[in-house]
């Protein structure tokens, strides 16, 4: 009896053996692929799903008529006039109307994309999706706002600098294409300065506190 | 400062870098090469997108040739081959056909925000190979949205020509108008080179420590 009852268990596990040596097909394989990749990328993927979303969102609102017609125009009002009192500052002597900031020898017109907007939502998307509490990213969202702001004012202002006292070239190296990419590095920075505490902040907040009696 | 000092360090080694990289492919010989690679590559590539168009990627012409300029050449092969018709039947070999043209920057559309991508993944710390590997995919991916967008400026320009080579409905080329107004911003360009970035560079197994290791503040 007990011979007999050691077969019948011996049975399903060399089935298990056979199909183990043919291994799996080719959709399973693609599959397991598919599932490793996803598991090794699933918070950065569901991060930039989330990012790429936010960003979406922005554009939508940033380009639409109304935006730039009643927030656009007087936000780069804003900008033209507080640069034009940092250049005064500096005794270039200029005056602000509209967007456009002036003076005897040269003059700078602020349009949409020098506003530093589009820096400032890649930015701030990254907190807003960033995988913490909420509790940790309100400080992120507030001096990282206020941080690229007073840097932008800077941009606008070397900008007047460059313009005036260098070649049109230089002007439009430091305007188009290295001012704007080192302006949004500077947002990337800004946002991992932000994540590097956040995340500091966590693990404190998850080790539990001991008073000294009880150690 | 000091508190700061490892994000200061690769900030440092960032703008260094970049400065270095721009100015090296701003040089004619290396402009020169970068120009004629990208013409050469993608010429066939937008033949085949748009195979009822005659299109060229050409240099900028003397006298005033910019090395920094791709000039997008294009009209109907339709028209093309009546001009042709017409001048057989005219006994003459000569076919007179004015194309429209395209100025594409080429700083603005790629080498500017290229090198932006290469530097930002040469500065992450991760080692090595998963650098040059991050590099590999991360250069084949945004020359694939370069490619988009130069697709989606023709798009919209063969709409609009009266050249009748392609004809989009009206939401079709209002879809196209709109996302060709949103590609020109420099800004889209700075936003997936992020995202690209992201995706090649970050793994969960890294991504919290490539920040901490960036951002490291000492107390």
């Amino acid at each position: 009896m007990a011979k007999k009852k050691k077969q019948k268990i011996q049975t399903p596990k060399k089935k298990e053996t056979t199909k183990a040596a043919k291994g799996p097909g080719f959709v399973e394989k693609s599959l397991t692929s598919i599932k490793d990749y996803w598991n090794q990328k699933s918070p950065v993927l569901k991060f930039l799903i989330g990012f790429a979303t936010c960003m979406i969102i922005f554009y939508l609102i940033y380009l639409s008529p109304f935006f730039v017609e009643n927030i656009g125009k007087p936000i780069l009002t804003g900008q033209a006039k507080i640069s034009s009192f940092i250049l005064n500052i500096f005794g270039q002597d200029t005056t602000a109307s509209k967007d456009i900031i002036s003076s005897s020898e040269y003059t700078i017109s602020i349009k949409n994309g020098c506003d530093g907007l589009e820096t400032l939502a890649i930015m701030l998307s990254g907190i807003v999706v960033f995988p913490i509490s909420f509790r940790l990213k309100w400080p992120g969202l507030l001096y990282g706002t206020i941080a690229l702001m007073v840097l932008n004012f800077f941009r606008i202002v070397a900008l007047f600098f460059v313009g005036k006292n260098f070649s049109q070239n230089v002007f439009d190296i430091l305007h188009e294409q290295g001012g704007f990419v080192i302006f949004t590095v500077l947002g990337v920075f800004l946002w991992i300065i932000w994540a590097n505490w956040a995340l500091n902040k966590n693990v404190e907040n998850s080790i539990p506190q001991t008073s000294p009696t009880e150690s | 400062m000091k508190k700061y000092s490892s994000l200061l360090k690769y900030f440092g080694f960032f703008m260094l870098l970049y400065l270095l990289l721009f100015f090296l492919f701003s040089t004619t010989p290396v402009a020169s090469v970068i120009n004629n690679t990208y013409r050469s590559v993608t010429t066939p590539v937008l033949e085949s997108i748009f195979p009822k168009a005659y299109l060229k990627l050409e240099k900028d012409s003397p006298p005033e040739s910019d090395i920094y300029t791709i000039r997008a050449v294009f009209t109907s092969k339709a028209l093309i081959e009546e001009a042709q018709q017409a001048a057989r039947q005219q006994g003459s070999k000569k076919v007179d056909l004015k194309a429209q043209e395209y100025d594409l920057y080429l700083h603005r559309l790629f080498t500017s925000f290229f090198l932006f991508l290469i530097s930002l993944i040469i500065i992450t710390p991760i080692n090595w190979k998963q650098k040059l590997l991050a590099i590999l995919t991360g250069s084949i991916l945004f020359y694939g949205y370069t490619v988009f967008k130069i697709y989606i400026f023709l798009a919209d320009l063969f709409n609009r020509s009266g050249l009748d080579i392609y004809s989009l409905s009206d939401t079709g080329g209002s879809i196209v108008q709109g996302i060709s107004y949103v590609i020109k911003s420099l800004g889209t360009s700075a936003l997936v080179v992020v995202i690209i970035w992201i995706l090649t560079a970050f793994r969960k197994s890294n991504w919290k420590e490539i920040l901490k290791k960036v951002g490291e503040q000492s107390n």
